[in-house]
């Protein structure tokens, strides 16, 4: 077995080792401030449960949902476009920029539009895109993908973003962040008043007003739907809801969630265009509704749930695999337990199968400690479906080979089996030496540790838990 | 592209069925209850906004006087409201701008301070809910430098479920206003090292001047 892409990021993602501290403070600070807001809201569990429940009812009815959707967005002078892939998405958008002769696009923060490459493609048509949330216009000058759903820019610390504005804004090294963020601040100022298009993407779309929900800090996305004249939302069919009502459900919980804010700075509904005698706003609006393997997936009912996720980044902040590895090794805007269960799914629809899915090996990295689902606001059992997903890519990408899979599950299955293979271990290869030289198993095995411990057979386990126990003063 | 919206219904409908999407509710009045100033000064003040609490309108005018002059300001942006008619702010500074003004962007980018009327007060939060119209422009609570909401009592949305009934109430038909924000606090980021820094693109000063008559 050689090391694929996936395995090579991650090594090196695990050698570096400012990576390793930038990582493990941004996740800290991350869940600080969501157990200190969760503090101040006393019925977490009954609106996961309302949440969750909101989302399984819009995805299920999803045909009526968009439809009334597009209907409201059309009486607000809107235009709704529909796209079956990511390309046809970018060419849509490309077109709407040259029928309205757009030079200058700044963008409020989209996973969906890094999920279609769009700003490659608007680049090829010959518009300039700026991204605008200091985190994704750090990384774009780095010219970087992001690496982190909320804090794109987490794997980068003070020094390397100073040095980035100094090459690229001609401004003094400094380590003051909020003089950097002044910089920051002052040059895309300059963009948001010279810009013609606004392209951002939506937290929520509503069905009953058909409105779109924007949630943000820094305003960035109030200025890109403010100042230009025209404001393209982009997002995915599964953003939708009914009502009012389902959209609050989810609001309650986006914030506190991520970042423990009751609410974002800014939360905006914005429906359709300005209307007759409004001087801001834009004139023009689209939304653009990206299906890009979507429907796909909610016709296998089992994997349903994971387009409920509501993109908080929760899961990523408390799962010890991202802390390891970092949002770039996933290879996928999505990264962390969510990233792992969207990033091989949406992919299949691109004609990629389970057995060249390139994402198949992310569910594989995880090590089902099962955080991630005790902080989902949507209730996403995102050990459970990983599990399911490493069934479907067994053959793609599981790190063990059938044989000894096909063994280990006899030895599971039959307690008799297990005993004796145990005993038989224990006292004839402890340490599994000679297992290692073994034609065929010997191999597997030494594969197989080139990233692992292996088991320690010497004592049983039953008599290791019981020491564990008495050291740890018989708490268990 | 009609083919493609086809395409994805079809493919939805076969996965999932034709689906239901409740008729909406009619219009509703506002969910205002009684003032909940305490809640407000809290999550507001945990936002990083400031909370004046004026005991009438007289105070309010004082309250306000003080702010133009602590940020030294003589350009302000200011919606036409007859709240703020009523305080007369628009006397308090050497210059205004008005809804309408031909250049209101550039302007408002340069003034020290926008001053608007809330349309509801969100206690859950401790938020100021505006509304998009005419007379009362989106940009004058973004782009100059201090946004103060003037916010009069019995405006008081108590908790995000009731966002609901408050965008039905400020519909016409089903058609809510081309915007709606709900600020919380002055804008702010955290993208460098978790950092939070106070004022990014939008205002630095978030300042709820609130009215209890």
């Amino acid at each position: 077995m050689s090391a694929s892409p996936f395995i090579t990021r991650c090594s090196k993602a695990v050698a570096d080792k400012r990576l390793q501290r930038t990582l493990a403070s941004a996740q800290a600070v991350f869940r600080a401030n969501r157990a200190r807001g969760m503090k101040l809201f006393p019925h977490f569990e009954q609106h996961r449960d309302t949440a969750c429940a909101v989302r399984m009812r819009c995805l299920e009815n999803l045909p009526a949902i968009l439809e009334r959707l597009e209907e409201r967005i059309v009486e607000a002078s809107g235009t709704v476009h529909w796209a079956r892939t990511g390309a046809e998405a970018n060419a849509i958008i490309a077109d709407i920029a040259r029928l309205a002769d757009v030079k200058k696009v700044v963008k409020g923060k989209s996973m969906v539009t890094e999920e279609t490459g769009l700003n490659d493609a608007l680049a090829a048509a010959g518009v300039e895109a700026v991204e605008t949330d200091l985190g994704e216009y750090i990384v774009q000058l780095a010219e970087e993908p992001p690496s982190h759903i909320v804090a794109p820019a987490a794997h980068k610390d003070r020094h390397e973003v100073s040095q980035l504005f100094h090459e690229h804004l001609g401004e003094p090294v400094t380590d003051d962040i909020p003089e950097m963020t002044l910089m920051a601040r002052r040059a895309l100022r300059k963009k948001f008043l010279e810009a013609d298009m606004g392209i951002t993407g939506a937290n929520v779309l509503v069905a009953e007003t058909g409105s779109v929900v924007l949630v943000e800090n820094e305003g960035n996305i109030r200025m890109s739907t403010t100042v230009p004249r025209i404001h393209v939302a982009v997002a995915g069919i599964d953003k939708a809801v009914a009502t009012l009502d389902d959209m609050t459900a989810l609001l309650s919980l986006l914030p506190r969630s991520c970042t423990g804010q009751a609410l974002s700075s800014y939360t905006s509904w914005l429906t359709g265009s300005r209307r007759l005698g409004e001087e801001d706003g834009a004139h023009e609006f689209h939304l653009v509704l990206i299906d890009n393997g979507r429907s796909r997936l909610l016709s296998i009912p089992e994997l349903r749930p994971v387009l409920s996720c509501i993109r908080c980044g929760a899961c990523v902040n408390v799962c010890p695999v991202y802390a390891r590895i970092g949002g770039h090794s996933y290879g996928s805007p999505y990264s962390g337990p969510m990233g792992a269960l969207l990033a091989p799914l949406l992919a299949e629809s691109d004609g990629k199968d389970t057995r060249d899915n390139p994402f198949a090996a992310l569910p594989f990295a995880c090590t089902s400690c099962g955080a991630c689902k005790e902080v989902c606001p949507v209730r996403i059992d995102h050990t459970g479906l990983l599990q399911k997903l490493r069934e479907r890519y067994a053959a793609a990408a599981s790190p063990m080979p059938r044989h000894v899979a096909r063994g280990a599950r006899l030895i599971m299955e039959h307690p008799g089996f297990y005993r004796a293979a145990m005993n038989s271990v224990r006292r004839l290869d402890p340490e599994l030496k000679i297992a290692q030289r073994l034609p065929k198993i010997g191999k597997t095995l030494t594969s197989w540790i080139v990233k692992r411990q292996l088991p320690r057979f010497k004592t049983p386990f039953s008599a290791r838990w019981k020491r564990i126990k008495r050291n740890s003063g018989g708490q268990s | 592209m009609s083919s493609s919206r086809t395409d994805i219904l079809k493919s939805l409908t076969d996965a999932l069925g034709p689906g239901l999407c409740p008729e909406p509710k009619q219009e509703t009045a506002p969910p205002f209850s009684h003032n909940q100033w305490e809640r407000v000064r809290f999550m507001a003040e945990r936002a990083g906004a400031r909370f004046i609490l004026a005991a009438n309108e007289v105070e309010a005018v004082r309250a306000l006087y003080e702010l133009v002059e602590e940020f030294d300001v003589t350009t302000a942006g200011i919606w036409n409201h007859p709240l703020l008619e009523k305080l007369g702010v628009a006397d308090m500074v050497d210059e205004v701008i008005r809804p309408g003004d031909p250049n209101a962007i550039e302007r408002l980018a340069e003034a020290q301070m926008g001053i608007t009327a809330a349309h509801g007060i969100l206690a859950e939060s401790g938020s100021v809910l505006v509304a998009a119209s005419p007379n009362t422009p989106r940009a004058t609570s973004l782009l100059p430098a201090v946004h103060v909401a003037v916010v009069p009592s019995g405006i008081t949305v108590p908790s995000i479920s009731m966002l609901a009934d408050f965008i039905r109430s400020q519909s016409a038909g089903t058609m809510p206003p081309s915007a709606i924000h709900a600020i919380t606090g002055p804008s702010s980021t955290g993208d460098i090292e978790m950092h939070v820094v106070k004022g990014v693109h939008g205002p630095v000063q978030c300042i709820i001047v609130a009215i209890d008559e």
